[in-house]
């Protein structure tokens, strides 16, 4: 047994002995202060006493599974685990800005390339602002307008009965009393999509105040539109609880691709990087991609791309191309 | 959220993915010892902690992400590995399949890769595991239901964790046993 072996084993064998001591009661006064000295002293002794108690918790799973009481554990505290990870995401997101500054917004607000910025609004809602966008706030008595005037945002709206919550986006507008949505300005076409309640998307809003008829879709949780330019009916779809978590993941720094076509990949990627990825083998455009990168790691991008598809990266006038 | 809920979070979220994230390190870097798999999990795993569960929105790929990034700390830091192997890390990047869907055990294997690793305890490390999981016994209770010491109980208990943790790990089983019959485990999230 080589040294790196026998060390590997002595830590695994002392989180399981902490694991078992803590599952037999409270630890006296001299013993937490070794167990803490114990975590203090490398990272990976913490990892692996959170490892082993994991793994002690989850042995319920299979032993009730096995005295016959086959529980499906895990559906649905995970959907409601999701919904939990939301709210407190959001609550982080306040207390942080409210503790930084007391930001009230007037006016204009924007993001550069790469960039993402959380706002908190004077009524409490909350808008992450995606890369190279900008938002214009126009507070009222009456109403709650926002104008999303290039690229992404989401909203989590502040409950107020007296003050509809309204994001105008080009010819979209998206109403909603307390709730939380995205909204994005693409070349074509407006996209909106719900994680929380209720919100009702209106075509050409300013056709409506002036009394005539116009097109209008209510969208539920996890549900999306794309409204485009035409005048085709708004359908709405519905999305699962993780392709509406994959949606969010900017907010938190992440880009998570799912098995999307490496060309819708690859626009994604580029929208926070100047320099872009370039794909000068065609075919590759229709391959399906997995992966996840940290926002504005476009090398990293390319690199993973590159390997899943046996093709090379050359650097070269600022992009990144991928040819074979 | 506290303590026990972050735990019970890490036992539902991130566990379920430790055995795919070994057998990404396994195929993607050769050669790689068992003893640097464990500390590359152990690393990501006190990464995934600190970071806390509200800020990670999708744990599996979240962990997968974390291991890639010490796979090269950990790895610089020991002396067996080769420069062949070094080599590979620079390229080592999570792609389609790593990723992918999920191979999770269904819970009829779950049980009986339980119940077979059971059967390789000895008798009174078994005893003690089957009062402590299954009859929901105390250490305390089963210290005097054995007539042992509460000591001898947390030593079979030790024992016990680290064998079935283990063998419910097991990449090469599990990596054989799924790989003919995939499409049985592949798990979309809906």
């Amino acid at each position: 047994m080589n040294t790196d072996t026998a060390n590997n084993d002595l830590i695994e064998e002392t989180a399981a002995r902490w694991v078992m001591r803590l599952d037999r009661g409270d630890l006296s006064a001299r013993e937490q202060r070794e167990f803490d000295h114990w975590l203090e002293v490398a990272s990976r002794h913490r990892g692996a006493f959170i490892g082993a108690q994991a793994h002690w918790l989850d042995f319920d799973r299979v032993t009730a599974l096995a005295a016959g009481s086959a529980v499906p554990m895990r559906v649905r505290p995970m959907q409601y685990l999701r919904a939990a990870a939301l709210v407190a995401v959001f609550f982080a997101g306040v207390l942080a800005l409210l503790s930084a500054s007391q930001h009230f917004l007037g006016g204009r607000e924007t993001t550069g390339l790469g960039e993402i910025r959380r706002l908190t609004l004077e009524d409490g809602s909350t808008v992450a602002l995606n890369t190279s966008s900008v938002v214009q706030v126009m507070f009222d008595r009456h109403e709650r307008r926002i104008v999303l005037r290039r690229g992404e945002a989401s909203f989590r709206v502040a409950h107020d009965q007296n003050r509809p919550f309204v994001v105008e986006a080009r010819d979209v507008s998206v109403r909603a009393l307390g709730t939380a949505f995205i909204t994005r300005l693409r070349p074509q076409s407006v996209a909106v999509t719900v994680t929380e309640g209720v919100v009702e998307v209106v075509r050409n809003p300013e056709r409506a105040r002036a009394g005539e008829p116009v097109q209008s879709r209510r969208l539920e949780r996890n549900q999306a539109v794309v409204v485009t330019g035409d005048s085709n009916p708004i359908a709405a779809s519905n999305l699962s609880p993780n392709e509406v978590a994959r949606r969010l993941a900017w907010q938190e720094g992440w880009l998570v691709f799912e098995g999307e076509l490496l060309d819708h990949a690859v626009v994604e990627v580029n929208r926070y990087s100047s320099v872009p990825v370039v794909l000068d083998a065609p075919w590759l455009g229709e391959k399906s991609f997995v992966g996840v990168f940290r926002i504005g790691d476009t090398r990293a991008f390319a690199r993973a791309a590159a390997a899943a598809y046996g093709v090379r990266v050359v650097e070269e006038g600022g992009a990144l191309h991928l040819m074979e | 959220m506290d303590r026990g809920e972050h735990v019970r979070w890490f036992a539902r979220e991130v566990l379920p993915h430790e055995a795919d994230v070994r057998r990404w390190l396994l195929r993607r870097i050769r050669g790689l010892p068992d003893c640097h798999i464990d500390e590359i999990v152990q690393e990501a795993y006190a990464r995934l902690w600190a970071v806390g569960a509200e800020r990670i929105l999708n744990p599996r790929g979240y962990f997968f992400v974390t291991a890639r990034h010490v796979v090269g700390e950990v790895l610089r830091r020991s002396r067996v590995v080769s420069i062949e192997t070094m080599a590979d890390i620079e390229t080592l990047n999570i792609i389609d399949q790593d990723v992918g869907p999920e191979r999770r055990l269904s819970g009829r294997e779950e049980i009986e890769r339980m119940g077979r690793v059971l059967t390789t305890l000895p008798p009174k490390c078994r005893e003690a595991f089957e009062l402590r999981k299954f009859e929901e016994l105390s250490q305390r209770q089963i210290a005097q239901r054995m007539q042992v010491s509460e000591s001898t109980v947390e030593k079979h208990l030790v024992k016990a964790l680290r064998m079935v943790k283990q063998a419910m790990n097991d990449t090469t089983t599990a990596g054989q046993s799924l790989a003919g019959k995939a499409h049985e485990y592949r798990h979309g999230k809906q």
